[in-house]
């Protein structure tokens, strides 16, 4: 199954997956990055792939 | 059928000649093309020495400018996309990044010879430039400059550091190394939005976009640098930062040149890094004109709809393609923003320029001409609904008037409107009818579920049917007004 891993020394709040995928990521007000779902179902995995290379910082790894 | 299945164990089974065969670039070698423009400053000096011809030092904004749109023209589109199974084999193939990367030594090579040749004048012996030749020579460095940035675009997108340690380093020629940053970090997240400086907008001119954006990206990548380094509490003045190391870099590269040549050509190298800028930033200006991202989501929690192929410019023509190493697919760039050059495709949503980005560049410096061409596009592109389009504020009345909303997209608003206030009225009705009243002198319940039969009242009697100077039945004392309204969900929950 796959799982979205942040680096969260990375992670700079820029919302770029928000924009790609926001089902499984969210800012919130002081723009932090929370992952809503760390198990995206196999059917979403290419959504959340385009999401995780989108990132311009490379925080942001699929697993599994 | 026409194609036999291939395989060798069914007999008398002939695949068509050809059919198998994988799939191959047709665009291969035409990158290789992309080089001819850094090594345009040594056709001019050999032109020049050639023919004594002071023009051929013009070279590079009449072969970017003038030869690439004509040909643009006459050379048509192509629309070819690689096959699924062969992209991860051409993101791999490493000839293509070695093209990118050879930009870089011969941008470079004319850049110090440029700067050599305005200050000292011609080797061998070939002489002085004249002051128009000297200017044309910076038109053309800044013009290589500016498609170098187009370089540099390429290569700070990538995940391996070296690409992105090249791409400041192409930047550092045109002064404008914080593009990295913004662009990656800034205009990719906000595209098309009215916050982007970077994405411009429907009436806005290149000439009002120009301080916009120059200003805008300026200030945007600061406060990403600066965000990075508040985030782990610390100053952002420092070499780790990733604006300031770029500008180190290009402080140290004019330094070392006008130190070398003396400041004669300080004028030069400032003239050559804003046509290099400004190459890029009007390019900027097309990719995204007019384009709007829709708003999604309810209360304080809104948010733009996601990037997708409809909130970019793209174009087909082969010259610009070839030039600009397939940026007109921008619609594939936005989506996926890692992807090499070289399996960027055409995507049948994307809305079309009607020429190469080259041609628009010319277009784009005569506002009146380009929104005649482009306006009308943004407009079908939103289905005639200019409301969707992103105006610039100043003008947003003007193009109401212009181009009124279409009578069935009106209308259909309006349904919508009406639809939603139905809705709203039929809930809140739901929500504030008294299902049950209780009289607070005896302790009478009246539900409208059973209703009243000895009072006249038909079980489902709504309260508010029944006369307001009803007494209550048992007591005989008060009135329907002095009745309580009970919690419909209490009563549920006491049942």
């Amino acid at each position: 199954m796959p799982k979205i891993v942040v680096d969260r020394d990375t992670c700079e709040g820029l919302g770029m997956c928000e924009a790609m995928a926001s089902d499984f990521f969210e800012l919130d007000d002081d723009e932090v990055m929370h992952v809503l779902d760390e198990h995206p179902d196999e059917s979403q995995r290419a959504h959340v792939n385009a999401a995780v290379q989108a990132c311009p910082v490379l925080a942001l790894t699929l697993t599994g | 059928m026409a194609t036999t299945p291939a395989s060798e164990e069914i007999p008398n089974s002939t695949v068509p000649e050809g059919s198998a065969e994988r799939w191959k670039d047709a665009k291969r070698y035409l990158w290789l093309i992309g080089l001819i423009v850094p090594s345009l400053a040594f056709v001019a000096f050999g032109m020049w020495a050639a023919t004594g011809w002071s023009l051929w030092f013009w070279i590079g904004p009449i072969v970017v400018l003038g030869a690439v749109p004509l040909l643009d023209l006459v050379v048509g589109l192509d629309r070819s996309n690689p096959p699924d199974d062969a992209i991860e084999a051409l993101e791999a193939d490493r000839y293509y990044r070695w093209i990118t990367y050879l930009f870089l030594p011969v941008q470079y090579a004319g850049f110090i010879a440029a700067m050599y040749v305005i200050a000292e004048g011609a080797p061998f012996g070939l002489g002085e430039l004249s002051l128009g030749a000297k200017i044309g020579l910076a038109l053309t460095i800044g013009t290589i400059g500016g498609i170098g940035i187009n370089t540099a675009h390429e290569l700070g997108h990538k995940r391996e550091a070296n690409e992105r340690w090249l791409s400041k380093i192409a930047l550092a020629q045109s002064f404008y190394g914080h593009f990295y940053i913004e662009h990656n970090r800034g205009h990719h997240v906000r595209v098309a939005t009215p916050e982007d400086p970077a994405s411009s907008r429907l009436g806005e001119s290149f000439y009002a976009f120009w301080p916009r954006t120059v200003l805008g990206s300026l200030t945007s990548a600061w406060r990403v640098e600066k965000k990075r380094y508040a985030r782990k509490q610390q100053h952002p003045f420092r070499l780790g930062n990733d604006v300031l190391n770029a500008w180190v870099m290009s402080a140290v590269l004019f330094g070392a040149l006008v130190i070398w040549l003396g400041p004669v050509i300080l004028p030069f190298l400032v003239l050559q890094a804003v046509v290099g800028f400004s190459l890029l930033e009007v390019v900027n200006y097309m990719e995204h004109y007019g384009m709007l991202r829709q708003k999604v989501g309810n209360g304080t929690r809104q948010r733009y709809e996601r990037v997708d192929p409809s909130h970019s410019w793209n174009s087909n023509n082969i010259a610009t393609n070839v030039l600009l190493y397939h940026l007109q697919r921008h619609s594939d760039h936005h989506a996926n923003p890692t992807r090499r050059y070289q399996t960027l495709r055409d995507f049948e949503e994307s809305p079309v320029l009607p020429t190469g980005y080259a041609g628009m560049i010319v277009l784009s410096l005569f506002p009146p001409l380009y929104r005649r061409v482009m306006d009308k596009r943004v407009l079908a592109h939103f289905d005639g609904d200019v409301t969707r389009a992103n105006i610039q504020p100043g003008k947003r009345e003007k193009y109401l008037a212009r181009y009124p909303r279409p009578e069935h997209v009106v209308a259909a608003e309006r349904q919508a409107e009406q639809d939603a206030a139905d809705a709203a009225a039929a809930e809140s009705a739901a929500q504030g009818e008294v299902m049950a009243a209780r009289c607070p002198g005896c302790g009478y319940t009246y539900e409208v579920e059973v209703g009243n039969e000895l009072e006249g009242f038909a079980a489902g009697t709504a309260w508010s049917e029944i006369p307001d100077d009803w007494c209550c039945p048992d007591c005989g004392v008060r009135e329907k007004v002095d009745f309580v309204a009970l919690d419909p969900s209490a009563k549920q929950a006491s049942v």
